[in-house]
Protein backbone atom coordinates (compact mmCIF):
# COMPACT_ATOMS: atom_id res chain seq x y z
CA UNK A 1 0.00 0.00 0.00
CA UNK A 2 2.81 2.33 0.91
CA UNK A 3 4.67 1.60 -2.30
CA UNK A 4 1.56 2.57 -4.25
CA UNK A 5 1.40 5.86 -2.40
CA UNK A 6 5.11 6.31 -2.99
CA UNK A 7 4.44 6.22 -6.72
CA UNK A 8 1.21 8.18 -6.49
CA UNK A 9 2.78 11.30 -4.97
CA UNK A 10 5.18 12.10 -7.83
CA UNK A 11 2.60 10.93 -10.35
CA UNK A 12 0.27 13.71 -9.25
CA UNK A 13 3.04 16.24 -9.82
CA UNK A 14 3.83 14.82 -13.27
CA UNK A 15 0.16 14.75 -14.26
CA UNK A 16 -0.34 18.36 -13.18
CA UNK A 17 2.64 19.50 -15.22
CA UNK A 18 1.63 17.42 -18.23
CA UNK A 19 -1.89 18.88 -18.13
CA UNK A 20 -0.42 22.34 -18.03
CA UNK A 21 1.95 21.53 -20.91
CA UNK A 22 -0.92 20.27 -23.05
CA UNK A 23 -3.41 23.03 -22.26
CA UNK A 24 -1.31 26.17 -22.12
CA UNK A 25 -0.44 28.47 -24.99
CA UNK A 26 3.12 29.58 -25.59
CA UNK A 27 4.45 32.97 -26.53
CA UNK A 28 8.08 33.21 -25.40
CA UNK A 29 10.25 36.25 -26.03
CA UNK A 30 13.56 37.50 -24.66
CA UNK A 31 12.26 39.80 -21.95
CA UNK A 32 9.86 37.20 -20.64
CA UNK A 33 12.36 34.39 -20.54
CA UNK A 34 15.27 36.34 -19.12
CA UNK A 35 16.03 36.34 -15.41
CA UNK A 36 13.68 38.53 -13.41
CA UNK A 37 15.02 42.05 -12.97
CA UNK A 38 13.56 45.45 -12.30
CA UNK A 39 13.61 47.58 -15.42
CA UNK A 40 16.64 46.23 -17.27
CA UNK A 41 17.71 43.05 -18.99
CA UNK A 42 20.07 41.03 -16.90
CA UNK A 43 22.77 39.52 -19.10
CA UNK A 44 25.17 38.29 -16.46
CA UNK A 45 25.45 34.83 -15.14
CA UNK A 46 23.42 35.34 -12.00
CA UNK A 47 24.93 32.56 -9.98
CA UNK A 48 26.97 34.90 -7.89
CA UNK A 49 28.94 34.23 -4.74
CA UNK A 50 27.04 34.16 -1.49
CA UNK A 51 27.92 34.93 2.09
CA UNK A 52 30.14 32.34 3.73
CA UNK A 53 28.16 32.41 6.96
CA UNK A 54 25.36 30.46 5.26
CA UNK A 55 27.85 27.77 4.39
CA UNK A 56 29.11 27.82 7.95
CA UNK A 57 25.55 27.41 9.20
CA UNK A 58 25.15 24.36 6.97
CA UNK A 59 28.40 22.89 8.27
CA UNK A 60 27.39 23.46 11.87
CA UNK A 61 24.15 21.71 11.08
CA UNK A 62 26.03 18.50 10.34
CA UNK A 63 27.43 17.64 13.81
CA UNK A 64 24.14 18.45 15.46
CA UNK A 65 22.23 16.33 13.01
CA UNK A 66 24.66 13.50 13.71
CA UNK A 67 24.13 14.10 17.39
CA UNK A 68 20.42 13.60 16.86
CA UNK A 69 20.91 10.36 15.00
CA UNK A 70 23.19 9.07 17.75
CA UNK A 71 20.62 10.04 20.37
CA UNK A 72 17.92 8.10 18.58
CA UNK A 73 18.90 4.58 19.76
CA UNK A 74 19.02 5.74 23.38
CA UNK A 75 15.69 7.47 23.06
CA UNK A 76 14.03 4.34 21.71
CA UNK A 77 15.42 2.09 24.45
CA UNK A 78 15.49 4.44 27.42
CA UNK A 79 13.57 2.01 29.63
CA UNK A 80 16.08 -0.81 29.22
CA UNK A 81 19.37 1.11 29.21
CA UNK A 82 19.54 2.03 32.85
CA UNK A 83 22.13 4.20 34.52
CA UNK A 84 24.98 3.23 32.18
CA UNK A 85 23.12 4.37 29.09
CA UNK A 86 22.01 7.57 30.78
CA UNK A 87 25.57 8.42 31.84
CA UNK A 88 26.82 7.77 28.30
CA UNK A 89 24.11 10.01 26.85
CA UNK A 90 24.87 12.80 29.29
CA UNK A 91 28.63 12.61 28.74
CA UNK A 92 28.09 12.69 24.98
CA UNK A 93 25.75 15.65 25.20
CA UNK A 94 28.06 17.51 27.58
CA UNK A 95 30.92 17.21 25.11
CA UNK A 96 28.70 18.64 22.41
CA UNK A 97 27.58 21.45 24.68
CA UNK A 98 31.19 22.39 25.35
CA UNK A 99 31.87 22.51 21.62
CA UNK A 100 28.73 24.55 21.13
CA UNK A 101 29.76 27.08 23.76
CA UNK A 102 33.11 27.43 22.00
CA UNK A 103 31.33 28.03 18.70
CA UNK A 104 29.07 30.64 20.18
CA UNK A 105 32.07 32.44 21.64
CA UNK A 106 33.83 32.27 18.31
CA UNK A 107 30.91 34.14 16.81
CA UNK A 108 30.34 31.47 14.17
CA UNK A 109 26.59 31.76 14.61
CA UNK A 110 26.45 35.47 13.76
CA UNK A 111 25.12 36.22 10.31
CA UNK A 112 26.80 39.60 10.20
CA UNK A 113 28.91 40.72 7.27
CA UNK A 114 32.06 41.70 9.11
CA UNK A 115 32.82 38.26 10.37
CA UNK A 116 36.14 38.15 12.21
CA UNK A 117 37.24 34.83 13.67
CA UNK A 118 38.28 36.14 17.05
CA UNK A 119 37.86 34.28 20.31
CA UNK A 120 36.23 36.37 22.97
CA UNK A 121 37.22 35.62 26.59
CA UNK A 122 35.00 32.84 27.83
CA UNK A 123 32.41 33.89 30.35
CA UNK A 124 32.96 31.52 33.24
CA UNK A 125 31.35 33.61 35.95
CA UNK A 126 27.66 34.06 36.56
CA UNK A 127 27.92 37.53 38.13
CA UNK A 128 30.61 40.13 38.62
CA UNK A 129 31.84 40.88 42.08
CA UNK B 1 -9.01 -3.36 -4.66
CA UNK B 2 -10.79 -1.77 -1.72
CA UNK B 3 -7.38 -0.89 -0.31
CA UNK B 4 -6.62 1.26 -3.33
CA UNK B 5 -9.97 2.99 -3.05
CA UNK B 6 -9.27 3.75 0.59
CA UNK B 7 -5.82 5.09 -0.23
CA UNK B 8 -7.16 7.27 -3.03
CA UNK B 9 -9.92 8.51 -0.74
CA UNK B 10 -7.38 9.57 1.88
CA UNK B 11 -5.12 11.13 -0.69
CA UNK B 12 -7.93 13.08 -2.30
CA UNK B 13 -9.10 14.27 1.10
CA UNK B 14 -5.60 15.54 1.89
CA UNK B 15 -5.52 17.34 -1.46
CA UNK B 16 -8.96 18.86 -0.92
CA UNK B 17 -8.05 19.93 2.61
CA UNK B 18 -5.01 21.71 1.25
CA UNK B 19 -7.05 23.34 -1.50
CA UNK B 20 -9.65 24.66 0.91
CA UNK B 21 -6.95 25.74 3.36
CA UNK B 22 -5.78 28.30 0.80
CA UNK B 23 -9.30 29.72 0.50
CA UNK B 24 -9.65 29.67 4.27
CA UNK B 25 -6.42 31.59 4.61
CA UNK B 26 -7.50 34.25 2.13
CA UNK B 27 -10.87 34.60 3.80
CA UNK B 28 -9.35 34.77 7.29
CA UNK B 29 -6.76 37.33 6.27
CA UNK B 30 -9.48 39.29 4.52
CA UNK B 31 -11.72 39.51 7.56
CA UNK B 32 -8.75 40.26 9.83
CA UNK B 33 -7.89 43.22 7.60
CA UNK B 34 -11.54 44.40 7.44
CA UNK B 35 -12.20 43.40 3.86
CA UNK B 36 -14.25 40.61 2.42
CA UNK B 37 -11.73 38.40 0.67
CA UNK B 38 -12.75 36.07 -2.15
CA UNK B 39 -16.54 35.99 -2.32
CA UNK B 40 -17.54 35.67 -5.96
CA UNK B 41 -16.72 32.13 -7.05
CA UNK B 42 -19.11 29.51 -5.75
CA UNK B 43 -20.95 29.83 -2.47
CA UNK B 44 -19.23 32.61 -0.44
CA UNK B 45 -16.10 32.12 -2.54
CA UNK B 46 -15.70 28.52 -1.50
CA UNK B 47 -14.70 27.32 -4.96
CA UNK B 48 -11.94 29.92 -5.26
CA UNK B 49 -9.32 27.17 -4.92
CA UNK B 50 -10.68 25.32 -7.95
CA UNK B 51 -10.81 28.53 -9.97
CA UNK B 52 -7.24 29.37 -9.00
CA UNK B 53 -6.03 25.91 -9.93
CA UNK B 54 -7.81 26.04 -13.28
CA UNK B 55 -6.37 29.49 -14.02
CA UNK B 56 -2.83 28.49 -13.09
CA UNK B 57 -3.01 25.30 -15.13
CA UNK B 58 -4.00 27.28 -18.22
CA UNK B 59 -1.05 29.67 -17.96
CA UNK B 60 2.15 29.49 -19.95
CA UNK B 61 5.11 27.58 -18.55
CA UNK B 62 7.91 30.10 -18.73
CA UNK B 63 11.32 28.48 -19.09
CA UNK B 64 14.07 30.93 -18.10
CA UNK B 65 16.78 31.09 -20.76
CA UNK B 66 19.88 30.16 -18.79
CA UNK B 67 18.13 27.88 -16.38
CA UNK B 68 19.04 24.29 -15.71
CA UNK B 69 15.88 22.80 -17.23
CA UNK B 70 15.94 19.38 -15.61
CA UNK B 71 16.58 20.76 -12.14
CA UNK B 72 13.99 23.44 -12.70
CA UNK B 73 11.34 20.81 -13.35
CA UNK B 74 12.54 18.32 -10.78
CA UNK B 75 12.73 20.62 -7.77
CA UNK B 76 9.01 21.45 -7.40
CA UNK B 77 8.23 17.78 -7.89
CA UNK B 78 10.67 16.89 -5.15
CA UNK B 79 9.21 19.32 -2.68
CA UNK B 80 5.64 18.22 -3.46
CA UNK B 81 6.58 14.57 -3.14
CA UNK B 82 8.23 15.11 0.22
CA UNK B 83 5.24 17.07 1.48
CA UNK B 84 2.80 14.35 0.40
CA UNK B 85 4.87 11.43 1.66
CA UNK B 86 4.89 12.99 5.13
CA UNK B 87 1.22 12.06 5.32
CA UNK B 88 1.76 8.37 4.68
CA UNK B 89 2.03 7.37 8.34
CA UNK B 90 -0.47 9.79 9.82
CA UNK B 91 -3.30 7.94 11.56
CA UNK B 92 -6.61 9.70 10.94
CA UNK B 93 -8.46 7.17 13.12
CA UNK B 94 -7.54 3.80 14.66
CA UNK B 95 -6.31 1.68 11.77
CA UNK B 96 -7.04 4.39 9.22
CA UNK B 97 -3.58 5.17 7.93
CA UNK B 98 -2.05 4.88 4.52
CA UNK B 99 0.40 2.48 6.09
CA UNK B 100 0.84 1.43 9.69
CA UNK B 101 4.47 0.94 10.58
CA UNK B 102 6.44 0.93 13.81
CA UNK B 103 9.07 3.27 12.33
CA UNK B 104 6.58 5.63 10.72
CA UNK B 105 7.68 8.77 12.49
CA UNK B 106 11.26 8.16 11.40
CA UNK B 107 10.19 8.05 7.76
CA UNK B 108 8.17 11.21 8.29
CA UNK B 109 11.24 13.01 9.65
CA UNK B 110 13.32 11.82 6.73
CA UNK B 111 10.75 12.97 4.20
CA UNK B 112 10.38 16.38 5.76
CA UNK B 113 14.14 16.85 5.40
CA UNK B 114 14.04 15.94 1.72
CA UNK B 115 11.85 18.99 1.16
CA UNK B 116 14.88 21.22 1.68
CA UNK B 117 16.41 19.92 -1.54
CA UNK B 118 13.42 21.21 -3.47
CA UNK B 119 13.94 24.81 -2.42
CA UNK B 120 17.73 24.60 -2.68
CA UNK B 121 17.74 23.23 -6.22
CA UNK B 122 14.94 25.57 -7.27
CA UNK B 123 16.99 28.60 -6.31
CA UNK B 124 20.12 27.27 -7.92
CA UNK B 125 18.59 26.18 -11.19
CA UNK B 126 16.59 29.28 -12.03
CA UNK B 127 19.62 31.51 -12.70
CA UNK B 128 18.21 34.56 -11.00
CA UNK B 129 19.82 36.54 -8.21
CA UNK B 130 16.63 36.69 -6.19
CA UNK B 131 16.11 32.95 -6.46
CA UNK B 132 19.65 32.21 -5.38
CA UNK B 133 19.55 34.52 -2.39
CA UNK B 134 16.10 33.25 -1.42
CA UNK B 135 17.16 29.63 -1.62
CA UNK B 136 20.32 30.28 0.43
CA UNK B 137 18.22 31.90 3.11
CA UNK B 138 15.54 29.26 3.04
CA UNK B 139 18.06 26.41 3.18
CA UNK B 140 19.82 27.86 6.20
CA UNK B 141 16.50 28.55 7.92
CA UNK B 142 14.94 25.19 7.11
CA UNK B 143 17.87 23.07 8.24
CA UNK B 144 18.31 25.06 11.44
CA UNK B 145 14.69 24.77 12.42
CA UNK B 146 14.53 21.17 11.32
CA UNK B 147 17.28 20.45 13.83
CA UNK B 148 15.09 21.93 16.52
CA UNK B 149 11.94 20.11 15.47
CA UNK B 150 13.76 16.79 15.20
CA UNK B 151 15.15 17.17 18.71
CA UNK B 152 11.67 17.83 20.01
CA UNK B 153 10.26 14.80 18.20
CA UNK B 154 13.08 12.74 19.75
CA UNK B 155 12.11 13.97 23.20
CA UNK B 156 8.50 12.98 22.53
CA UNK B 157 9.78 9.56 21.47
CA UNK B 158 11.62 9.38 24.78
CA UNK B 159 8.41 9.87 26.70
CA UNK B 160 6.32 7.49 24.62
CA UNK B 161 9.00 5.00 23.63
CA UNK B 162 7.55 4.41 20.18
CA UNK B 163 7.68 5.75 16.66
CA UNK B 164 4.20 4.62 15.70
CA UNK B 165 1.92 7.63 15.64
CA UNK B 166 -1.19 5.59 16.46
CA UNK B 167 0.36 4.75 19.80
CA UNK B 168 0.84 8.41 20.61
CA UNK B 169 -2.90 8.85 20.45
CA UNK B 170 -3.49 5.85 22.69
CA UNK B 171 -0.88 6.98 25.21
CA UNK B 172 -2.29 10.45 25.45
CA UNK B 173 -5.77 9.32 26.42
CA UNK B 174 -4.86 9.83 30.09
CA UNK B 175 -3.03 13.11 29.67
CA UNK B 176 -1.88 15.26 26.78
CA UNK B 177 1.86 15.40 26.37
CA UNK B 178 1.53 19.15 26.00
CA UNK B 179 0.81 19.40 29.73
CA UNK B 180 4.19 18.30 31.12
CA UNK B 181 5.95 19.59 28.01
CA UNK B 182 4.08 22.86 27.72
CA UNK B 183 7.15 25.09 27.15
CA UNK B 184 8.40 22.66 24.56
CA UNK B 185 5.08 22.64 22.74
CA UNK B 186 5.24 26.43 22.48
CA UNK B 187 8.74 26.16 21.05
CA UNK B 188 7.50 23.46 18.72
CA UNK B 189 4.81 25.76 17.39
CA UNK B 190 7.29 28.56 16.74
CA UNK B 191 9.59 26.07 15.05
CA UNK B 192 6.73 24.85 12.87
CA UNK B 193 5.91 28.37 11.72
CA UNK B 194 9.57 28.90 10.82
CA UNK B 195 9.88 25.52 9.16
CA UNK B 196 6.96 26.31 6.86
CA UNK B 197 8.46 29.78 6.24
CA UNK B 198 5.17 31.36 7.21
CA UNK B 199 4.89 35.12 7.57
CA UNK B 200 6.47 36.24 10.80
CA UNK B 201 9.48 34.21 9.66
CA UNK B 202 9.07 34.45 5.89
CA UNK B 203 12.37 36.15 5.12
CA UNK B 204 12.75 33.45 2.52
CA UNK B 205 10.30 35.25 0.26
CA UNK B 206 10.28 38.73 1.69
CA UNK B 207 8.55 40.61 -1.11
CA UNK B 208 10.37 43.88 -0.57
CA UNK B 209 13.85 42.32 -0.68
CA UNK B 210 13.65 39.11 -2.70
CA UNK B 211 10.74 39.18 -5.07
CA UNK B 212 9.35 35.77 -4.29
CA UNK B 213 12.39 33.95 -2.98
CA UNK B 214 13.17 30.67 -4.68
CA UNK B 215 9.86 30.79 -6.57
CA UNK B 216 10.69 33.97 -8.48
CA UNK B 217 11.24 32.31 -11.86
CA UNK B 218 8.44 29.80 -11.53
CA UNK B 219 5.13 30.08 -13.28
CA UNK B 220 1.91 28.12 -13.81
CA UNK B 221 1.92 24.47 -12.76
CA UNK B 222 5.46 24.49 -11.37
CA UNK B 223 4.42 27.29 -9.05
CA UNK B 224 1.28 25.31 -8.17
CA UNK B 225 3.47 22.44 -7.03
CA UNK B 226 5.46 24.71 -4.71
CA UNK B 227 2.30 26.31 -3.43
CA UNK B 228 0.66 22.94 -2.78
CA UNK B 229 3.74 21.61 -1.03
CA UNK B 230 3.92 24.65 1.24
CA UNK B 231 0.31 24.32 2.32
CA UNK B 232 0.51 20.54 2.59
CA UNK B 233 3.46 20.75 4.92
CA UNK B 234 1.72 23.46 6.91
CA UNK B 235 -1.36 21.32 7.36
CA UNK B 236 0.81 18.31 8.11
CA UNK B 237 2.76 20.10 10.78
CA UNK B 238 -0.40 21.37 12.43
CA UNK B 239 -1.76 17.81 12.46
CA UNK B 240 1.53 16.58 13.90
CA UNK B 241 1.34 19.27 16.59
CA UNK B 242 -2.04 18.00 17.68
CA UNK B 243 -0.75 14.43 17.43
CA UNK B 244 2.40 14.87 19.48
CA UNK B 245 1.39 17.38 22.11
CA UNK B 246 -2.38 17.79 22.18
CA UNK B 247 -3.71 14.28 22.27
CA UNK B 248 -4.35 13.64 18.60
CA UNK B 249 -7.78 12.12 18.58
CA UNK B 250 -9.72 10.26 15.96
CA UNK B 251 -11.55 11.46 12.90
CA UNK B 252 -13.52 14.62 13.59
CA UNK B 253 -11.62 15.49 16.76
CA UNK B 254 -8.25 15.29 15.03
CA UNK B 255 -9.59 17.39 12.18
CA UNK B 256 -10.84 20.06 14.56
CA UNK B 257 -7.55 20.23 16.43
CA UNK B 258 -5.53 20.34 13.22
CA UNK B 259 -7.79 23.07 11.87
CA UNK B 260 -7.33 25.07 15.03
CA UNK B 261 -3.56 24.97 14.65
CA UNK B 262 -3.80 25.72 10.95
CA UNK B 263 -5.92 28.74 11.84
CA UNK B 264 -3.23 29.86 14.29
CA UNK B 265 -0.76 30.09 11.41
CA UNK B 266 -3.05 32.55 9.64
CA UNK B 267 -3.73 34.44 12.82
CA UNK B 268 -0.01 34.86 13.40
CA UNK B 269 0.39 35.96 9.80
CA UNK B 270 -2.25 38.64 10.15
CA UNK B 271 -0.93 39.87 13.48
CA UNK B 272 2.85 39.99 13.55
CA UNK B 273 5.38 41.91 11.45
CA UNK B 274 8.34 40.17 9.85
CA UNK B 275 11.35 39.30 12.00
CA UNK B 276 14.82 40.27 10.85
CA UNK B 277 16.69 37.32 9.34
CA UNK B 278 19.73 37.25 11.61
CA UNK B 279 17.46 37.53 14.65
CA UNK B 280 15.51 34.55 13.38
CA UNK B 281 18.64 32.43 13.03
CA UNK B 282 19.84 33.73 16.37
CA UNK B 283 16.61 32.60 17.99
CA UNK B 284 17.13 29.08 16.66
CA UNK B 285 20.82 28.61 17.38
CA UNK B 286 21.41 30.63 20.51
CA UNK B 287 18.06 30.43 22.29
CA UNK B 288 16.20 27.27 21.33
CA UNK B 289 19.01 24.85 20.63
CA UNK B 290 20.86 25.21 23.98
CA UNK B 291 17.50 24.98 25.73
CA UNK B 292 16.77 21.75 23.90
CA UNK B 293 20.20 20.37 24.81
CA UNK B 294 19.37 21.08 28.41
CA UNK B 295 16.01 19.35 28.03
CA UNK B 296 17.63 16.37 26.30
CA UNK B 297 19.82 15.92 29.36
CA UNK B 298 17.16 16.79 31.92
CA UNK B 299 14.26 14.66 30.72
CA UNK B 300 16.08 11.28 30.61
CA UNK B 301 17.65 12.04 34.00
CA UNK B 302 14.28 12.90 35.46
CA UNK B 303 12.74 9.75 34.04
CA UNK B 304 15.58 7.61 35.35
CA UNK B 305 15.40 9.28 38.75
CA UNK B 306 11.69 8.65 39.10
CA UNK B 307 12.00 5.02 38.02
CA UNK B 308 15.01 4.45 40.29
CA UNK B 309 13.20 5.97 43.20
CA UNK B 310 10.40 3.47 42.72
CA UNK B 311 12.86 0.58 42.86
CA UNK B 312 14.90 1.92 45.77
CA UNK B 313 12.07 3.05 47.96
CA UNK B 314 9.13 0.81 47.12
CA UNK B 315 6.94 2.54 49.67
CA UNK B 316 7.20 5.90 47.98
Amino acid sequence: MFTFFFYLAPMVAVVLMLMNYLMSNENPYVEKNGPFECGFTSYHQSRSAFNVSFMLMAMLFLPFDLEMSSMLPYVMSAYTNGLYGLMMLIMFLLQLVMAFVYEMNLGALNLTRNYTPMIKPLKHYLYKK
Amino acid sequence: MLNFVELLLMFVSVLLAVAFLTVAERKTLGYMQRRVGPNAVGYYGMLMAMADAAKLLLKEMVMPTHADKLMLIMSPMMSLMSAFLCWSFMPFAPGTTMSDHSYGLMFTLAMSSVGVFGTLLAGWSANSKYSLLGSMRSTAQLISYELMLTTMVLLCMLLTGTMNLSKYVELQESMWMGVPLFPMSMMWFMGCVAECARPPFDNVEAESELVSGHMTEYSSSMFVLFFLSEYTSMLFLSTLTSMLFFGGGTGMMLGMKANMFAFTYMWVRATLPRVRYDKLMHMCWVMFLPLLFGLAMFLPSLMYFMDAMVYTYPTM
